[in-house]
């Protein structure tokens, strides 16, 4: 199952998770049904998402910020 | 012609091309029997082995199964601290998550004992190939738990890659409960 939390962050990303396992959808998050998945993949993280009784109900696939420049991995 | 049945092997002999055999009780019937059994006693070893009666459905194995380890995967978000926590749920509490993530130029794991403690290793791609170690650093993070133990966040003061959540970035983990 593919769940996402509804309400965007700050930077208009959708916390998000895909699981081989079934449980209660924690309050807050929705299930992504079958029929969105693909259009979820694709935009993944950032969208415009709707949702009703738990279930996604649409998601429009918004611009991801401009990336911040990273920092060398080594600290 | 006789045949094999595809998934135990059972033996099957053809209507028509072999209507003028004699009919064999050991071939035609015990092995058969005997393989039935077996794979039914494979079954029951399994229920005994994950606590479940002799009449548990196969829906019933593969929830005890599925209810100690998971696998899955998110996309990371681009934040990080204590403010912008990671979270993964279960229908089990996990006592051990790993998760990873490869990018072109290194990679990074992180292994969780839930509320207990965290930790990341990070590499580069290549290693040290000089010294055929890995060429990299180990990182704390902070995780915690909720729901019984079955939600699990975490978070990395230091960046959104040692918190394994650079934007679009695909991580992939397995939690064992």
């Amino acid at each position: 199952m593919t769940i996402v939390e509804i309400e965007a962050l700050p930077n208009g990303a959708h916390r998000n998770q895909t699981c081989t396992d079934v449980f209660e959808v924690p309050d807050g998050w929705a299930v992504v049904p079958e029929e969105l998945l693909a259009v979820w993949e694709d935009a993944a993280p950032f969208a415009v998402i709707t949702a009703a009784d738990g279930v996604v109900t649409g998601i429009t696939p918004t611009e991801p910020p401009e990336p911040e420049p990273e920092p060398a991995d080594e600290e | 012609m006789a045949s094999l049945t595809p998934n135990i092997g059972l033996y099957k002999k053809d209507p028509v091309a072999d209507a003028n055999d004699y009919f064999n009780i050991t071939t035609m019937l015990n092995n058969n029997w005997d393989a039935l059994d077996s794979n039914q006693g494979s079954l029951a070893a399994l229920r005994t082995a994950l606590g479940l009666t002799n009449s548990a459905t196969l829906a019933q194995i593969l929830t005890a199964i599925n209810g100690k380890i998971a696998a899955g995967s998110y996309t990371g978000t681009g934040t990080h601290g204590s403010g912008n926590t990671n979270s993964l749920t279960f229908s089990f509490a996990p006592k051990l998550i790993i998760i990873i993530c490869t990018a072109t130029s290194y990679a990074h794991m992180m292994v969780m004992i839930p509320s207990a403690c965290g930790f990341g290793i990070s590499t580069t791609s290549s290693g040290n190939a000089a010294s055929n170690m890995i060429d990299g650093y180990i990182w704390l993070a902070t995780s915690s738990t909720s729901g019984g133990g079955k939600t699990v966040s975490w978070y990395s003061s230091i960046g959104d890659r040692q918190q394994m959540n650079v934007s679009g970035n695909s991580y992939y983990y397995v939690a064992i409960g």
